[in-house]
């Protein structure tokens, strides 16, 4: 019968295993599994050093999609504004409101005066002192 | 127990810069790693697990482990506590697996049909330990298995274990006591 003391050593035995061991077989097996992982995640890691240049190059694309489809917009929106205004140009300048605009065009800056002007008596008066 | 002496720092510093060429992609770097450290990872898987192939798959996919995240890797503490972490989260992982799957940890053939006569040698209280020690939560075992493999401090074993020191300590004597009453249940 065991004491105490000699279990616990004897428990301390089977636990460290001492006699267990690996081979070298067991180094070379692992670093070829190693080898054999970094060939198969080279294609992967080069899809994924470009991965970050397609993504930039589609959403270039895409941008200039984009821009294009609304310089056409633009580009199919412009003659009918320039026409409407061509037109209405035209119309306004042709008739009888033609004179009276360039009149209107033509009064002199100084014309544009806010103030209210004199009245008529005010005029009569003006002329009686010969100012 | 194993005191950290200047010895074991040399040999820390050594492992860290291993680990600087295993990041690089230096193999030979990695079969030095490899040749320094099988054998621990093996003793703790055959003790840990059902049978000595396990073991030997576990501790070949914590190497693998190890060199996939080599890039990623800081030399903050003792390499053997980064060693036994990731070996540690890859026992768990098993475990969960067999108990998914209903393996049972240990052969249990020992228990019934076997004759009185070999239970008196020492295979036979190797046998009773075995049940003992992996019939018990894994916390209980790799804590057990640390310290007396690895001749790790409680503070090490702590760290590894992202527990307390002083749960370690209740965690060891557990241990012990458990497998002290497996074999004073199955002796004659």
């Amino acid at each position: 019968m065991k004491n105490d003391r000699e279990i616990d050593k004897e428990i301390d035995k089977y636990l460290a295993n001492e006699s267990s061991s690996l081979g070298d077989d067991f180094t070379q097996d692992l670093l070829s599994r190693v080898d054999q992982l970094e060939s198969e995640s080279e294609p992967e890691s080069e899809s994924t050093w470009l991965l970050p240049f397609v993504s930039l190059g589609v959403a270039a694309c895409l941008v200039s999609l984009f821009i294009l489809a609304n310089l056409k917009i633009n580009n199919e929106a412009k003659p009918s504004f320039i026409a409407a205004n061509k037109e209405l140009t035209e119309i306004s300048l042709e008739g009888p409101e033609k004179v009276i605009l360039e009149d209107l065009m033509a009064i002199p800056e100084e014309w544009d005066v806010t103030h209210t002007l004199f009245s008529e008596e005010t005029y009569d008066l003006l002329v009686l002192l010969d100012y | 127990m194993k005191e950290e002496n200047s010895s074991d720092k040399i040999e820390l510093s050594t492992e860290h810069k291993l680990m600087l060429e295993v990041a690089k992609g230096d193999h030979f770097a990695m079969e030095e790693i490899v040749n320094m450290w099988k054998d621990s990872l093996f003793r703790f898987f055959d003790r840990s697990l059902k049978n000595s192939a396990d073991a030997e798959d576990l501790t070949q996919r914590v190497f693998i482990r190890v060199y996939q995240s080599a890039s990623r890797y800081q030399p903050r503490a003792k390499f053997s506590t980064y060693l036994f972490t990731v070996a540690r989260h890859l026992l768990i992982d098993e475990i969960k697996k067999m108990n998914r799957q209903q393996v049972s940890l240990y052969d249990d053939d020992w228990l019934d049909g076997q004759g009185d006569t070999q239970k008196d040698n020492l295979n036979e209280w190797y046998e009773i330990l075995n049940y003992g020690l992996k019939g018990m939560p894994e916390h209980y075992s790799t804590s057990l298995l640390l310290r007396v493999q690895r001749e790790l401090s409680y503070v090490e074993i702590a760290d590894i274990m992202k527990v307390s020191e002083s749960r370690v300590k209740t965690w060891i004597h557990r241990a012990r006591r458990h497998l002290k009453e497996t074999l004073e249940n199955n002796r004659n």
